[in-house]
């Protein structure tokens, strides 16, 4: 009897040192990973395709319509107004700004809203306005970045005609991604540049791009539909199913009929009117 | 005169972190460089580029345009950061260009000692723009530039290797000295808050033989004056060096910053090499994957085993080989996410690499173009000719155009050029009277198809044949022309040369070549060699359509390689025998059939 309760303290004493061991090894595998994901939640161009749900600010639109300097403007602006909120703002000229071409995308962590004291970080997502790099990366991102409170679409007040028309296709590709989400994506229409000469009034852009988009919508209608092999396209369905939905030829596009919501607001970065776009993404930014 | 016009360092995100502009002409510099990533990180065209032939300078890409130079170097990250001097061709001598390679690979070695402290690829992730752009003020990396460039000129750089018997400090030594001195540095100034230090770069001219222009803003640069009690004054002899010869006081913060300078360039090679710690569970991480750091030996298996999976689905091997070889920069030091291989790793790569070239650069919307010119020229007709070696579907898939196009409401003539091949006219006949049929059975359908035809004869007859198709689409309304070509081999210069004849009789809106997936590696030739055809009429061809995809299952490596020798976009792609069996290319579907 007593040699039995000895060999069961000991079996005991057995499992307990082994829980203890396999508990501490876990803990520290758990700890290890965990320290490895704090530095891989450092958002960079290559980890775009995992899932991500960091609440985030998009600036889109086409090439040269002063999406990189607003994202610098707007990278500056939270680093003052953390610092000093009650700082004199410095006007874009003095702060240097050059931009080239941009073929990657630019991140930074803001801290919004910028006119109030309780600030949570946010993502913001600059993203080449190039069509070869946009249409690439703007899926990537819609379909990953699970959490976008909303996307800035910068537009060249001062654009030709031609202009329109790829701009018109930017929104579109946008929109066939973005309408696939329950509430759409909430877009402002920034049109930068408003003190260029040849600027077009602000008040015509949402219909000029809603005329444009009609037109692209029905063209697409007509145009023929991607390969589809076996299941692995959902998506292209998913598209298809999208485009019918506000692909009627008999129904014109509207902003208003999307699902996300849709502001134009002109301004201009040069002489530093942006107060408008800040207080739209302010109000984004704490709903 | 001075060796260049401008340098600028840029990001490939598009900031311009510094810019020193002391030949004027800064929008124009600006406006090369944009060029310059369109053309090659774009369009992917390194054709473009100009390779020095110096081993020494190789990093270091030459690109001109309109006599406007512009030399450049990766100097951070994949594509993160670069630096480039821009000066005009017609003022530079060899001597000159020699002098800018040297002083590219200097301002390299500047930039990532001063303001990446060392590293690299680590550094810029932690960090925003706006953080590095103060950086650059606040160190003043404006002057170092001045001077860096006043001693390439005048040829003064004194690197000296720290190995020599001359010097008796260790390595480690030098390297704390170095750092103390950038520390020093730091520490005599004070950081200035937020861009208020614009004025401090300015204000500074340094003339061709070195000295001063007086006019300058000494104070910016004076270090002597706040570092009172943190630098003794055996510091500054250290600082200073054996160059201290100019006993001004101008003359001694010259040369503090040249000898720092020449120092920095000196120990760049020796910067720390920052070796991945080998904790307790290094053994088990290695076995299941845990955060391992990605290096050239993991590397080989796995870039052998994908490269191999190209070619079987039918990439031809140097462009499999190549591709696979431009990932290999953007892995390397890349830490896994734990739980993964190297191999999905790289998979993952490849595929955002095979995404972007196949994704076109325009956005091709055949229909959007043929409205616009009629709605220009509404008696002009609409001119698609195709183009291919002998069987691959050319009057197939322009009859399946053709459908395409009547769907749309247009009326088509299509052209028999082809004059050559016995029956090439019949077959055209026999797709008129199909698809007159369905458009006669289609309430939908209300518009015209007609075959042109003047027989069979030599190659004279098929210009005269293209432009009277065009007159005779003129005077009947025919909204488009798609035009039939005979089938030639590419590798025969004889068969080759009338298609410039043609393209230039036709002018045709869109050249488009078809081209059958079942080819293989040959495609490659193929493509070049018809888009070299049009050499010296100023035409290329627009599009590819790749047919008989249904025939290959997932061996679609033809798409690959036509798409990235040439860098033109595939139009639609054939994948049935019907009418109706055309379709867009999804760049997402065919990705995922490559590296799957």
């Amino acid at each position: 009897m007593e040699e039995l309760k000895s060999l069961v303290t000991q079996n005991n004493l057995v499992i307990t040192v082994f829980l203890a061991l396999l508990i501490s090894s876990i803990f520290l595998i758990v700890s290890r990973s965990r320290s490895g994901l704090s530095k891989s939640s450092i958002v960079t161009e290559d980890n775009l395709n995992t899932k991500n749900n960091l609440p985030t600010f998009i600036i889109i639109g086409a090439a040269d319509s002063g999406k990189t300097s607003f994202f610098q403007y707007l990278s500056y602006l939270s680093t003052a107004k953390t610092e000093d909120p009650d700082a004199p703002l410095m006007k874009l000229q003095d702060l240097d700004i050059a931009t080239t071409k941009s073929f990657k995308l630019n991140f930074d962590k803001i801290k919004l809203p910028f006119q109030s004291s309780y600030k949570t970080q946010f993502l913001l997502i600059d993203i080449p306005g190039e069509e070869k790099v946009f249409n690439a990366k703007i899926k990537e991102i819609v379909n990953n970045f699970t959490n976008i409170k909303g996307a800035i679409f910068m537009i060249d007040a001062s654009v030709n005609n031609n202009k329109i028309n790829s701009i018109g296709k930017q929104i579109f590709r946008f929109l066939m991604l973005s309408e696939t989400r329950p509430n759409g994506i909430d877009t402002l229409l920034a049109i930068n540049k408003t003190d260029q000469f040849g600027a077009r009034p602000v008040s015509k852009f949402g219909e000029l791009l809603e005329q444009e988009i009609n037109d692209i919508k029905n063209l697409n209608l007509q145009n023929l539909k991607s390969v589809k092999q076996s299941a692995d396209n959902d998506d292209q369905d998913e598209q298809d199913e999208i485009l019918e939905e506000f692909g009627n030829t008999n129904v014109k596009f509207r902003f208003q009929n999307l699902e996300g919501n849709f502001d134009v607001y002109g301004g201009s970065l040069l002489k530093g009117s942006v107060d408008t776009w800040i207080n739209w993404i302010d109000e984004r930014a704490s709903n | 005169m001075s060796l260049f016009n401008n340098v600028i360092i840029f990001t490939g995100s598009g900031v311009v972190l510094f810019k020193h502009s002391p030949g004027g002409a800064f929008h124009r510099a600006l406006n090369l460089v944009n060029s310059m990533i369109t053309d090659i990180f774009i369009n992917f065209n390194p054709s473009l580029l100009d390779t020095s032939t110096d081993e020494s300078f190789s990093d270091i890409k030459t690109y001109s345009k309109n006599n406007d130079v512009l030399k450049y170097i990766n100097i951070a990250g994949q594509d993160e950061v670069f630096v480039g001097v821009v000066y005009s061709s017609l003022a530079a001598t060899t001597g000159q260009i020699g002098k800018l390679n040297r002083l590219l690979t200097h301002l390299k070695d500047l930039f990532t000692s001063l303001i990446l402290d060392g590293d690299t690829a680590e550094y810029l992730k932690g960090l925003n723009w706006l953080e590095i752009k103060n950086e650059i003020k606040e160190k003043k990396f404006g002057v170092y530039v001045d001077q860096l460039t006043t001693k390439v000129e005048t040829d003064d750089i004194n690197v000296h290797d720290s190995s020599d018997g001359e010097s008796s400090e260790s390595e480690e030594e030098e390297l704390e000295k170095e750092e103390k001195k950038i520390g020093k540095l730091k520490a005599a100034k004070k950081p200035s808050p937020n861009y208020k230090s614009k004025n401090n770069k300015k204000g500074r001219k340094w003339t061709e033989n070195g000295e001063m222009d007086e006019d300058a803003n000494y104070e910016t640069l004076d270090f002597t004056e706040s570092n009172n009690d943190a630098v003794s004054e055996e510091d500054v002899s250290k600082l200073v060096g054996k160059n201290y010869g100019h006993s001004t006081k101008d003359g001694f913060i010259m040369n503090d910053i040249s000898q720092e300078i020449d120092d920095i360039l000196s120990t760049k090679s020796k910067q720390k090499s920052t070796e991945a710690s080998s904790g307790s569970f290094a053994f088990l991480k290695k076995y299941i994957g845990l955060g391992q750091t990605i290096t050239e030996e993991t590397l080989v298996k796995p870039s052998n085993a994908i490269r191999d999976s190209l070619i079987k689905k039918n990439v031809s091997a140097e462009i499999s080989e190549k591709l696979v070889g431009s990932l290999k920069p953007r892995l390397v030091g890349k830490k896994l996410k734990n739980f993964t291989s190297a191999e999905t790793e790289i998979r993952g790569t490849l595929a955002s690499e095979l995404t972007k070239i196949l994704t076109p650069n325009t956005s091709i919307d055949l229909l959007k173009e043929i409205y616009t010119k009629k709605s220009k020229h509404p008696n002009n007709p609409y001119v698609i000719s195709v183009v291919g070696v002998n069987g691959v579907g050319k009057s197939t898939n322009l009859s399946k155009l053709a459908y395409w196009l009547l769907n749309n409401k247009f009326s088509v003539l299509i052209a028999a050029c082809d004059t050559f091949r016995s029956g090439a006219v019949e077959q055209l006949k026999v797709h008129e009277r199909h698809l007159n049929k369905l458009i006669d059975s289609s309430s939908t359908l209300n518009s015209k198809l007609k075959v042109f035809e003047q027989g069979y004869g030599n190659n004279s007859k098929v210009a005269v044949i293209a432009k009277k198709s065009i007159q005779y689409a003129k005077d009947n309304g025919f909204d488009i022309v798609l035009m039939d070509t005979a089938g030639r081999s590419h590798a025969d210069s004889k068969l080759m040369a009338p298609l410039k004849d043609f393209a230039l009789a036709a002018q045709p809106d869109k050249i488009i070549m078809v081209a059958e997936a079942l080819v293989g590696t040959d495609s490659v030739l193929q493509a070049r060699n018809f888009n070299k055809s049009f050499d010296g009429t100023g035409r290329k061809i627009d599009f590819f359509i790749i047919s008989k995809c249904d025939t290959v299952g997932d061996l679609i490596g033809t798409m690959v390689n036509m798409v990235y020798s040439t860098g033109i976009p595939i139009l639609f792609v054939g994948v049935g025998q019907t009418y109706t069996d055309l379709r867009t290319l999804s760049v997402e579907w065919a990705v995922n059939t490559l590296i799957g």
